[in-house]
């Protein structure tokens, strides 16, 4: 009876400690974009996450791309439960939270830092989920500038006929160089810089971290500049499979990641500090006006074609006419 | 008494005149006996902690003759570097604890862990940045065009571009915490090309890969960075010098293929035991060995939950072949 007893308590004590410890921590796995790979900053944004993670008993395995479609693929044969991706991939995935970047809508990181906290609101996690994928986290990447070799192209009509270095996978941005008649120069990211630098194309889009280490004044040198007003907001999302998380881990881990915003835009705005005032090109009020009109005409059409999610759409033009009442587009019903 | 005074003021004057000639005849002996000597000396040496302190301790007193006009930038370029190296060693170590904690599945552990890591990486990029820096102010800023270097300082010259990219590698890890400017992955790459790679290892060559493979888009047309690193690692492994290897296992690193890291790790580790290193740059040597070292740990450290073998020769085994084993064992 004894032998039995210390038995029942040493199979007792065994379960129960695999059995607490099982519930402690689940291990999971992300595969994560970052096109320096493990030395970036988007990898390690995800490490951070990685360690806020284990506070929500998540263990999770990192694994980094430099190559986004194959990172994508990965995650889309389930080799990872949670993917570090543009807000372009999480698009066909989450609907709604990938339509955050699009072309025009948040002209400033204030207005961008409104609509991601807006998002991270319990109360709209059916704006993180599509089918069987949430949006976990959302993270800003850096404003996208226009770059000229010619600052006399500074108001955008100017640019019709022009050649615009596009990449090819980006609807948003063919259908703009579709709208401002300009024509399209097919490149990639590993290619538009060359393509920009060497004269090949008019303009080029970067964000501000990328135009030194591609040596991108070259392009703009010594006639063009950087037009001071962002065509849209580069965003790092983290999509998952909502099945493989517990309930309401979402809305915690959405709400952490609107508090890195600072942290993860620090480098973003050290690049634009950075950037000597000579490059800048300063778009007067009434040109400002143009941008907005074509980049709104580009929003609704990519609405009408399935791009772009409405509410989305709607609730960044809320936050601008929180920001501006005065602003005419508040009066209109348009978006 | 007027003259009393007159006496005591020239007397001050004269001392004052004096001392800031002396310094400065200071400063300049022993920026010329640090290029002589101590360079040398710490070169050949392959005790990376002693560089490091003495780096972190001496640094401050030869740039303090910077005050006297002495020109002291080669020589604070050099202990700045082992400077850096001193913070480089605490984040790694603060890395390593985070990834047992994250094994351990210790949350609190892991967050102030990485958070200890990060300002490591942090302090590492202002040292390293500052060597960059004095590297800059000796030879001018990078425009395209090579200075002229002589004989001796080329390996200055190296020492700064490395310090450079070192610096850009700890900021990203920092989140930026140093500032470094984003002109350094530029700079390294145009200008390594005014080094003969065959003369210092490969070591130029693998600065221009590793700028290439970690800037998407930066590599220029009909260049191979991958084939480049190759060709540099080569030319090391025969000199006995292997910078070349770091600068590789830092880019697979980069790209998170750990399979190929572990490959490239063991034929570091193979390579050591079969070419001996050159006398005179054992500090390089060691500093190689320690980022291999510390990759190899890594990977110990996440399987097994501790570090491996000093001299990263192997990694956490596979499975067995049991049934081979089980038919030897037959009968016996």
């Amino acid at each position: 009876m004894k032998k039995f007893l210390i038995l029942s308590v040493i199979i007792l004590g065994t379960w129960m400690s695999v059995g607490v410890g099982a519930a402690e921590t689940v291990d999971r796995s992300m595969c994560v974009f970052d096109p320096s790979g493990a030395h970036g900053d988007v990898f390690k944004a995800a490490q951070r996450y990685q360690a806020q993670a284990l506070t929500w008993g998540i263990r999770l395995d990192l694994k980094a791309y430099t190559d986004e479609v194959v990172a994508n693929s990965d995650f889309k044969a389930g080799k990872c439960n949670m993917a570090f991706l543009t807000s372009l991939r999480v698009r066909s995935y989450v609907h709604e939270s990938g339509s955050i970047e699009a072309i025009g809508a948040l002209p400033s990181y204030d207005l961008l830092r409104k609509t991601i906290e807006a998002l991270s609101n319990p109360k709209v996690r059916e704006l993180n989920t599509d089918g069987d994928y949430e949006t976990m986290a959302m993270f800003p990447g850096g404003a996208v500038y226009l770059l000229l070799r010619d600052k006399n192209l500074k108001d955008i009509k100017d640019l019709a006929g022009r050649k615009i270095a596009t990449l090819t996978y980006d609807q948003a941005a063919t259908t703009m160089v579709d709208i401002v008649g300009a024509s399209m120069v097919p490149a990639e990211i590993a290619t538009f810089a060359g393509i920009f630098n060497n004269g090949r194309a008019d303009a080029c889009y970067s964000p501000a971290i990328g135009i030194k280490p591609l040596e991108l004044m070259k392009g703009i040198s010594p006639n063009g500049g950087i037009v001071r007003f962002p065509i849209g907001q580069l965003t790092f999302q983290i999509v998952a499979r909502h099945k493989d998380f517990a309930e309401g881990f979402g809305n915690t881990s959405r709400a952490w990641a609107a508090t890195q915003f600072d942290a993860m835009l620090s480098l973003t705005k050290k690049a634009e500090q950075e950037i000597p005032a000579k490059y800048w090109i300063e778009v007067p009020k009434d040109l400002q006006k143009n941008y907005f009109e074509k980049f709104r005409e580009v929003r609704i059409r990519l609405r009408d074609k399935k791009v772009y999610h409405p509410t989305i759409l709607k609730l960044m033009k809320r936050v601008r006419c929180s920001a501006d009442k005065e602003a005419a587009e508040c009066a209109d019903n348009l978006e | 008494m007027n003259k009393r005074i007159f006496f005591f003021v020239t007397i001050v004057t004269i001392t004052l005149a004096n001392c800031s000639i002396v310094y400065r005849v200071t400063g300049k002996t022993l920026n010329s006996y640090a290029q002589d000597h101590l360079v040398p000396f710490y070169l050949a040496s392959d005790d990376l902690d002693a560089i490091c302190t003495g780096g972190t301790a001496l640094g401050p007193l030869v740039a303090s003759f910077e005050r006297t006009g002495a020109s002291v930038e080669l020589a604070t370029m050099v202990a700045q570097m082992g400077a850096g190296m001193c913070a480089e060693k605490q984040a790694q170590e603060a890395e390593l604890l985070y990834i047992a904690a994250v094994r351990k599945g210790k949350g609190e552990e892991a967050l102030d862990h990485q958070a200890r890591q990060i300002r490591y990486h942090g302090v590492a990029a202002k040292r390293y940045g500052d060597a960059h820096t004095r590297f800059l102010q000796y030879f001018g800023e990078w425009n395209g065009k090579c200075p002229s270097i002589s004989e001796d300082e080329e390996l200055y010259y190296l020492v700064g571009l490395s310090s450079g990219l070192l610096a850009i590698l700890h900021d990203f890890a920092s989140q930026g915490y140093a500032g470094i400017t984003r002109d350094v992955p530029s700079v390294v790459a145009g200008a390594s090309r005014c080094l003969d790679p065959k003369k210092w290892w490969g070591t130029p060559l693998a600065l221009e890969a590793v700028v290439w493979l970690s800037v998407p888009g930066a590599t220029p047309e009909g260049k191979d960075p991958i084939k480049q690193m190759e060709e540099a690692v080569k030319i090391g492994d025969k000199e006995g010098v292997r910078l070349a290897r770091a600068f590789q296992i830092q880019a697979a690193a980069g790209k998170g293929d750990v399979e190929k890291i572990k490959k490239l790790i063991l034929e570091h580790s193979k390579v050591l035991s079969q070419i001996p290193a050159k006398k005179e740059y054992r500090f390089l040597e060691a500093f190689a060995e320690n980022l291999s070292r510390h990759e190899s740990d890594k990977i110990w450290m996440k399987e097994t939950g501790h570090r491996g073998p000093i001299n990263f020769s192997s990694f956490p085994g596979k499975k067995k072949n049991n049934k081979e084993e089980d038919d030897l064992l037959k009968d016996l």
